[in-house]
């Protein structure tokens, strides 16, 4: 990870475009929904600094116009209670979102797609506070959009890292109380789970996602971003037969179609990705109906579920665990 | 008619005497069997050869069932046999190119075919919301016959018609085209990137009997109209004019090996995706042993190209456990050094 500490100079352009910006919107009679108010009214000079992936940053204390620029930030911005002025472009993803966020998908403005930020559309939002991760903000970019709001870009330990990503968001938007509420309920009901459903959670679990080759799918470990929520969280027993991850994997591993019974045989339970619905990709869809796959003791015992688990935040992550209980924990502890 | 090859000093590693290749073609055709077997019995699940057996027995007489039968019978079988068919369509649509534009690192791609099917491919998923390999196939085909109809219109326009160094210009330039929007396309559509992510990089992975037998009858008829065309390819070989006084008909010629390498690399590419190298590798070397005579150049690669692509396949299924490695990206692997070494030969095998 690159840190240093930014110089005084650097810190002059932004705080100029920003009194600039403020001074601008001040005239403006709209008001934002979702914020507290225009930005306009804050006419509160304080800051706080802020303990980035880039450095310190110097952030208004109360920030009332925040740009998501990454991919997971606007729900990790929803999730304590702030609603961005602007955030990626997700209308070609769309479907893949619950319909609350379809929501503020729609009613957002946009700064460009995944990988393809326009820093003239972030300008154009005049934010007093700009706030991503690592994986889409690189140190030149941080460099760029810092001259137009303080820019807060986060790492985590691994990528997708909503927890700590998450936190380092909410604490810079000074909603550290709401994040941890929302860990409090989320630990609260992951432990109702654990206690309701001991013995399903006992039984051998596979998780699987998209593969590389029609037929094919990938197995989930934990550590990964889906498999540390089913088998790090929920703590379910992975299955016998999965085999071991390797050093340095992302948390998922590529199958061949011909190793479908090798690899699945053992696990009584299998959780597949799907959509908010429930549905699965094609390429899932497909795998699911193989003969090899058809015939696993899984298959024949109905105990293939899609879940949605494009968990960002505690907020989605009590979706999540809501999900698994109706869609997975439920149904099994009946079979 | 029988053209006459050119008469030039035969090098060394040419093999001189008819019998010599007969008995080599025999040898090769037993090494193109023992691909097909590997094939079978060798795969990311092992499977001890006695069982392999036994799964192909019992398919035989209708019994059974089973893991190990799925595998080798519903898996493992059609999916050498695709590959075989695809390797000899690549191969020979390769060497038929070489020939007709008398370029010996000229490959289908050149004639815009591979684009053309990637392309509608890519409006079929996009577009029609196809979403397996039975329905790329005929997309893949309509493309690519559609991009050599247009290379061919675009190429005969003009005086000089459609002379082989038009055809290949206007084969890139298409090509280069359908191939940009293409993946304009892929990236602003996640559905179409999602859906060329298995087709794209070329996979003979999960092609079952259905896909065989959708392209079978276009290679056949390739390979057959290839055949005809060999003698003559002989004769324009030593080029056109001599070809024309030789009796050769050099129209009607181009015009048959346009539509086999159409019929041959569209089928090819919609069964299995995007496959490089190989119709540029086998009918290179094997003109490297068997001389510049198209009609033995011909029947090597389509009994080589097979075993290079079956090698290939089998090579991907086991390099990188539990995982498989797509053929097409195992063919540039091996494809792109040998280009290297081709190109700094100091003499390239001439046509």
């Amino acid at each position: 990870m690159i840190r240093h500490t930014p110089l005084r100079p650097r810190l002059v352009a932004p705080l100029v475009a920003t009194f600039l910006l403020v001074g601008l919107t001040a005239c403006a009679t709209d008001t934002e929904a979702g914020t507290a108010a225009t930005a306009g009214d804050t006419t509160s000079t304080d800051t706080r600094s802020i303990d980035t992936a880039y450095g310190e940053v110097e952030v208004p204390a109360e920030a009332q116009r925040v740009v998501a620029v990454s991919y997971d930030t606007p729900w990790q911005l929803a999730a304590v209670g702030v609603t961005p002025v602007a955030m990626q472009d997700y209308s070609a993803y769309a479907e893949s979102f619950t319909a609350e966020q379809q929501e503020l998908i729609a009613e957002t403005d946009t700064v460009g797609a995944f990988f393809d930020l326009n820093v003239e559309a972030v300008l154009a939002a005049e934010p007093d506070l700009i706030v991503g991760d690592v994986l889409e903000i690189d140190e030149a970019t941080f460099e760029k959009l810092s001259k137009i709001a303080p820019t807060v870009i986060f790492e985590g330990d691994y990528r997708g890292d909503w927890r700590n990503i998450g936190g380092s968001i909410a604490n810079a938007v000074g909603a550290s109380g709401e994040f941890e509420s929302t860990r409090d309920s989320y630990d609260a009901e992951l432990s109702r789970l654990q206690d309701t459903y001991t013995d399903v959670l006992a039984r051998p679990w596979a998780a699987i996602g998209d593969g590389d080759v029609e037929g094919g799918f990938s197995v989930l470990y934990p550590g990964g971003s889906v498999g540390a929520l089913f088998f790090d969280d929920l703590g379910a027993t992975l299955a016998p037969g999965i085999p071991e991850q390797e050093a340095g994997d992302k948390g998922w591993m590529y199958i061949s179609p011909e190793l479908t019974t090798t690899v699945l045989s053992g696990a009584e339970i299998i959780v597949t990705g799907a959509d908010p619905a429930g549905a699965l990709s094609d390429s899932l869809a497909g795998t699911v109906t193989t003969p090899l796959f058809s015939a696993l003791p899984a298959a024949v015992s109905d105990n293939v579920y899609g879940v949605w688990s494009s968990v960002t935040d505690y907020g989605t992550a009590l979706q999540w665990l809501e999900t698994v209980e109706t869609t997975v924990l439920i149904p099994a502890s009946a079979s | 008619m029988s053209a006459p090859v050119r008469d030039v000093p035969v090098p060394a590693h040419v093999m001189r005497s008819t019998g010599t290749r007969t008995v080599a073609l025999i040898f090769a055709f037993f090494l193109l069997v023992a691909a097909l077997i590997g094939s079978l019995a060798v795969g990311a699940r092992y499977i001890p050869p006695a069982e392999v057996v036994n799964a192909l027995v019992d398919a035989l007489r209708g019994r059974g069932g089973g893991e190990v039968q799925e595998i080798v019978v519903g898996l493992r079988l059609p999916r050498a046999f695709v590959g075989a068919f695809v390797g000899a369509a690549l191969g020979v649509a390769g060497a038929l190119i070489q020939a007709l534009t008398r370029n010996p690192l000229a490959d289908p791609g050149i004639l815009g075919v591979n684009a053309g099917a990637g392309f509608l491919v890519t409006i079929g998923i996009g577009w029609f919301g196809v979403s397996d390999i039975q329905g790329y196939v005929w997309f893949a085909f309509l493309g690519a016959a559609a991009a050599t109809l247009l290379v061919f219109v675009i190429g005969a326009a003009g005086p000089s018609g459609a002379t082989p160094v038009r055809l290949t210009l206007v084969g890139v330039a298409l090509g280069a085209l359908l191939s940009g929007v293409s993946s304009m396309i892929s990236l602003l559509n996640p559905t179409v990137f999602e859906g060329m992510r298995f087709w794209g990089a070329g996979t003979l992975t999960s092609r079952d009997e259905h896909v065989l037998y959708a392209v079978l009858p276009f290679v056949v008829l390739g390979l057959v109209l290839a055949a005809t065309v060999a003698a003559p390819l002989n004769a324009i070989a030593l080029g056109e004019d001599l070809a024309s006084a030789l009796g050769a008909r050099v129209l009607r010629t181009r015009i048959i090996v346009i539509i086999a390498v159409t019929l041959l690399a569209g089928a090819a590419t919609a069964a299995a995706g995007p496959i490089g190298f190989v119709g540029l590798m086998v009918p290179h070397v094997v003109r490297w042993f068997v001389g510049p005579d198209q009609r033995w150049i011909l029947a090597y690669t389509a009994v080589c190209a097979p075993i290079l692509l079956l090698a290939a396949d089998v090579l991907g299924r086991v390099v990188v456990p539990p995982q498989e490695m797509q053929v097409g990206i195992v063919t540039a692997f091996i494809g792109a050094p040998v280009l290297v070494l081709l190109a700094r030969r100091r003499k390239i095998t001439g046509l």
